[in-house]
């Protein structure tokens, strides 16, 4: 019971702080929930070790049974989860201010936190399953917070979009028989079956919908927007990122990487991804609204992941899970950055922001770390991650492989013209410029500072990261 | 010793970057505090580029940095360049405090020179093509803000075309590094030359070197990626133009030869290809400056010809057979196209700082009365235009004379278009002879149209453009002791060998005499007859018939950029349409119960409002119930067990 106890308290630490900040009485709940967070981050070390090996298995009946443990890619991910909620908190403190119903925003993003530690712990596919419903019903009254028409029709299709991703995984855990009861674990060489191979592909599918791929994007562009900032940041950049820890789960802890390596699956997956790359950059290029060419951007970049991740080599796993570092560091702090604009100048659109590095200076020097990392330009980590997605794209060779690497470059053309614009107007908005210097607060710098100073110095000293990430990936294969 | 010299070479890179910060702080307190960091930490540099060019060649790796570990290099070419380049950043530093006096945001611009200044050494000191790629992304960014510094809608447009072109290139570079590491398995420069010799995929192997091409190409302002470089070189400050026209371009001529000594040495494609870019860049840059009426154009376009020279070298150098006059020819002329540049552009700041204006007939005799400026001047402009005993000429001579010698090699049709290009190089010679004429006499002969304050150059400038008017009037006196000595020291980094040439001899005179005879040809007869006004005696202004960036980038990035949205549109509300439709399905002929559209609180659909703390709505009271329902299961299972 104190395994389960030990292993349980990431998981229900911030669930109950979220229920307790919810049934106070309405007031400022920033530092508590900051709080909470903080010490979820620091309640992972002793999961991680009570959940090494088998971890803690519950059968519920004989075929259903939940399993909970911490192996390198759940630990992995927990951090990276823990630390972005914190991170975003803290900035959330000074962008609602004083904001009356706070409490509802503070108290479901901690409740949300703790259902994607769950995830992370999460042993089988029964029990990710669960924890993914979880998590996509909790975060649901975020994109809902502003209130207004708008955000009930981004929140329904945020809600519409979710299920129905769910329920095409449920249907392919239906149609993949045994496999999805099985415990995560290095699956062994064996020939997968039409039917096992349909059961991946609707997993996989029904995943990616909430990592925002083609056909089934829609969501991002219609949810980001209406968020309050920091909480669009985390659906963009982490919540996201559920869908992609599923797919992985699947392909290479349920059918295994080599055995889906040159089936059909693999391909249209990869087609899947590279269009959307495209689509997604391309849209951002033609969007005006901040938030919503954010939203596009993240459609883009988080198919990256799923093209390294598909291409099923122990390299192109890596250079997946470097971008998700990446991507993460950047459209987080993105997104910090437009709330940033936003709650100071009342800036929505892109024209709006001309000037701005004269105005805020210190959250558009944060903005242009961000928007270099995530076009890809060195010192910023997203050019370790880009240069590791296009060895293994070239190592692995196939047709689709090759076009994605030239639509990998076209991408990252796109995503400059559409960020550095922003940048070039900012700081240089032309003779006779004067405005006021309204900055953002300390509250709202730091987390820039922190993921900005992240990406930079994980950009030029990505050997660590990487290595571990290569003994994540050969330990899938 | 307690250092070793290959500390050095990070050291040069690193140490400009890490002062830029401080430096920009410094300048933000007082102008001469920064001014003064900026010389310092400039001459640092240029004392341990001077050390690195005097020590053997030597190499530091560091592995594991940015994922693939990076290395430098010196010896050779390179550390020629970074002496340079360390040089002339030293030189136009000086004139910076005269030029950016009473002007606003000087600190960006002086921590931006230092970042750029780390990032081009790097691109010169690099010992593998991945740390040349990154420390060229710095330059290139960093320098960004040069072109943009002045903020005026001439600067944010040129500061925008070289943001997009840098962007490019340094995006098909990067594809052809990819597969390069891919093919041959390192980007190491000392491994590259014997691997690519051995690679068996030629056609890759030339394909990727021609990504590499375009991305060096369009820093270097070859034709067809010039069109960045006549509108950003006289947008940006005076010191700066200096840098980009004399020293940036030169990077990217650093990565041709990479490529041709590296990669493809011998090729026969590469040869040709570099052969007519190079000859159209000559020509081309030539003619528009004998047109143009700006003067800092004018020189913009000069650079763009002398490139051209450059690459017509090049093109010698990559047969691969008798090189020794291409490969001295060409780090003779980079080397005094650097010079040249440095000197013309600060004088040509110096008369912009009195008058205001770039207009070449405004500035109607502005320097007469200025004698060290005209001095300078002058030597510059004969140097450039090739005249006997300057720098200039012996560059010239030498590239001619491998053009010369290619002639000789080659039979048939070959010989023919060989032929073709020296007469090509012989005119574009003279050209630049006739518009240093025409801004010589406009700028220092004629007489000014009104009295005004004389030009006075200040003494940081003069100490800047002095030593490099000189060095190319005494090194050009004396070429066997100091471009051959040059020239040999480079030699091996180049793959070829030193050699001796009679520079006065007849026959080399006699290339310079036709030049120099059809520049006076064409500026008595073109510029002075049709080019000029002969009532107002002011230079007509001609106007281009196209303009390749706005005839034909801009509109084809635009159609490209909308059939590529019109696609991603389509596909992407594809999925909006299947959910109308299905809504259409399931709502045809039903009543219509659940509108969410139409209710103001989502899912409010109890009547009563339940409220408990904070909340308020329904679904997420209901929410919040689920979330405690969780909580409790979790802790009766934690229980159970």
């Amino acid at each position: 019971m104190m395994q389960l106890f030990i292993l349980l308290l990431p998981v229900l630490l911030p669930a109950c702080a979220g229920l307790y900040i919810l049934l106070r009485r309405p007031g400022q709940c920033g530092r508590t929930a900051c709080l909470a967070a903080l010490l979820c981050c620091l309640t992972i070390f002793p999961a991680v070790r009570s959940g090494a090996g088998e971890g803690v298995r519950i059968e519920i009946t004989y075929f259903l049974s939940l399993i909970l443990r911490a192996d390198r890619l759940g630990i992995f991910f927990m951090a990276l989860i823990a630390a972005a909620f914190f991170l975003a908190l803290v900035y959330a403190c000074e962008y609602l201010g004083r904001d009356k119903r706070q409490p509802v925003f503070f108290g479901f993003t901690l409740m949300t936190l703790g259902a994607m530690m769950g995830l992370c712990l999460a042993g089988n596919l029964i029990t990710f399953y669960m924890f993914f419903e979880l998590m996509s019903l909790l975060s649901f009254p975020l994109v809902l917070y502003s209130g207004g028409e708008e955000a009930s029709l981004a929140a329904m299709k945020y809600l519409g979009f979710s299920v129905f991703g769910a329920s095409l995984v449920l249907m392919g855990m239906i149609l993949g028989g045994g496999l999805p009861i099985h415990a995560f674990g290095r699956v062994g060489q064996m020939a997968l079956d039409a039917r096992q191979l349909w059961a991946f592909l609707l997993i996989a599918l029904g995943f990616s919908c909430k990592a925002g791929m083609m056909p089934m994007a829609n969501w991002l562009p219609t949810a980001h927007p209406v968020a309050p900032a920091p909480a669009s940041a985390l659906l963009s950049g982490i919540i996201t990122k559920a869908g992609i820890l599923g797919m992985m789960r699947a392909a290479f802890y349920v059918f295994g990487g080599r055995n889906l390596a040159g089936t059909f699956p693999q391909t249209v997956l990869l087609v899947l991804s590279i269009a959307t790359i495209f689509a997604g950059s391309m849209l951002a290029y033609k969007e005006k609204q901040f938030k919503k060419r954010l939203a596009y951007s993240s459609v883009s970049q988080l198919s990256y992941v799923i093209f390294g991740m598909m291409l099923c080599t122990p390299a192109g796993v890596c250079g997946a899970l470097l971008q998700v570092v990446f991507h993460a560091c950047a459209k987080i702090g993105l997104f910090l950055c437009a709330g940033a604009f936003i709650h100071h100048c009342d800036v929505h659109n892109v024209d709006g922001l001309l000037g701005m590095g004269r105005r805020m200076p210190r959250v558009m020097a944060a903005f242009t770390c961000f928007a270099l990392s995530l076009i890809g330009i060195p010192p910023f980590g997203g050019f370790a991650a880009k240069w590791q997605l296009a060895a293994a794209a070239l190592e692995q060779g196939s047709a689709a492989a090759q076009t994605g690497l030239v639509v990998l470059m076209v991408s990252a053309l796109l995503t400059a013209g559409y960020l550095l614009p922003i940048v070039a107007r900012g700081y240089f908005p032309g003779e006779g410029f004067k405005a006021k210097v309204t900055d953002g607060g300390p509250a709202m710098v730091l987390p820039m500072v922190v993921l900005a100073g992240a990406a930079a110095l994980l950009g030029i000293f990505p050997a660590g990261l990487a290595s571990f990430f290569r003994t994540v990936a050969s330990a899938m294969f | 010793m307690l250092m070793k010299t290959e500390y050095l070479l990070p050291l040069c890179v690193l140490l400009p970057m890490a002062a830029a910060p401080v430096v920009y702080s410094l300048r933000r307190r007082s102008a001469r505090l920064g001014d003064g960091a900026v010389t310092l930490v400039c001459l640092a540099v240029l004392a341990a580029a001077l050390y690195l060019a005097r020590m053997p060649a030597c190499r530091l790796a560091v592995p594991d940095l940015f994922l693939q570990g990076v290395s430098f290099a010196s010896g050779g070419v390179r550390s020629l360049f970074g002496l340079l380049c360390a040089f002339m950043f030293t030189m136009s530093s000086l004139a910076d405090p005269a030029y950016f006096r009473g002007e606003p945001r000087c600190a960006r611009y002086d921590a931006f020179l230092l970042l750029t200044l780390g990032g081009i050494l790097g691109v010169f000191y690099a010992g593998d093509l991945f740390t040349l790629y990154i420390c060229f992304e710095t330059m290139s960014l960093a320098s960004w803000v040069w072109v943009a510094h002045n903020e005026t809608e001439a600067a944010q447009k040129a500061a925008d075309t070289y943001l997009a072109m840098a962007m490019i290139g340094g995006l098909v570079m990067l594809y052809g590094l990819f597969r390069l590491q891919h093919m041959l398995g390192t980007l190491d420069l000392g491994a590259l030359p014997e691997l690519a010799a051995a690679c068996g995929d030629r056609q890759g192997l030339f394909l990727s070197a021609c990504c590499l091409l375009v991305g060096f190409g369009i820093k270097a302002g070859m034709y067809p990626f010039h069109v960045w470089l006549p509108k950003a070189h006289p947008a940006a400050p005076a010191p700066s133009s200096a840098l980009l026209s004399g020293i940036l371009t030169k990077s990217g001529v650093f990565g041709i030869l990479l490529i041709i000594t590296c990669l493809l040495w011998g090729d026969r494609r590469l040869s040709m290809i570099l052969l007519a870019l190079g000859t159209v860049t000559m020509v081309l840059g030539a003619v528009l400056a004998v047109f143009s009426v700006d003067l800092k154009r004018t020189l913009a376009c000069s650079s763009l010809s002398q490139i051209g020279f450059i690459l017509v070298g090049a093109a010698m150098l990559t047969t691969g057979e008798e090189t020794a006059l291409a490969a001295g020819g060409i780090v003779a002329h980079a080397l005094n196209h650097g010079l040249t540049k440095l000197v013309l552009f600060i004088a040509a700041g110096v008369l912009y700082k009195h008058k205001h204006t770039l207009d070449l007939n405004e500035l109607q005799g502005a320097g007469r009365s200025c004698l060290p400026l005209k001095i300078c001047f002058l030597l510059g402009a004969m140097s450039l235009a090739g005249v006997p005993g300057f720098g200039g000429y012996v560059s010239k001579t030498l590239l001619h004379e491998s053009i010369v010698e290619q002639i000789h090699l080659a039979s048939g049709s070959a010989a023919g278009l060989l032929e073709g290009v020296e007469w090509a190089f012989l005119i574009s010679g003279g050209l630049t002879a006739a518009y240093m004429t025409k801004l010589f006499v406009k700028l220092f002969v004629q007489k000014p149209r009104s009295a005004g304050h004389p030009v006075r150059i200040d003494k940081g400038s003069l100490t800047a453009i002095a030593p490099a008017a000189a060095a190319l009037l005494l090194m050009g006196l004396r070429p066997a002791q100091t471009y051959e000595k040059i020239a040999a020291f480079t030699a091996e980094s180049l793959r070829s060998a030193p050699f001796a040439v009679h520079y006065f001899s007849l026959e080399n005179l006699k290339g310079a005499a036709i030049s120099l005879t059809i520049g006076a040809l064409v500026y008595l007869l073109f510029v002075r007859g049709l080019l000029t006004d002969h009532r107002t005696g002011d230079y007509v202004r001609a106007t281009a018939l196209i303009d390749l960036e706005d005839d034909v980038y801009r509109p084809l990035l635009g159609l490209t950029a909308f059939a590529g949205a019109f696609a991603a549109r389509l596909a992407y509300s594809l999925t909006d349409l299947v959910v109308r439709l299905g809504a259409a399905l399931m709502n045809y002929k039903a009543p219509q119960r659940v509108k969410p559209g139409e209710d103001h609180h989502f899912g409010r659909y109890s009547k009563e409002y339940v409220r408990v703390g904070a909340i308020s709505q329904t679904l997420q009271f209901e929410l919040m119930l689920f979330g405690i329902g969780v909580v409790v299961t979790l802790v009766y299972l934690m229980f159970k067990l």
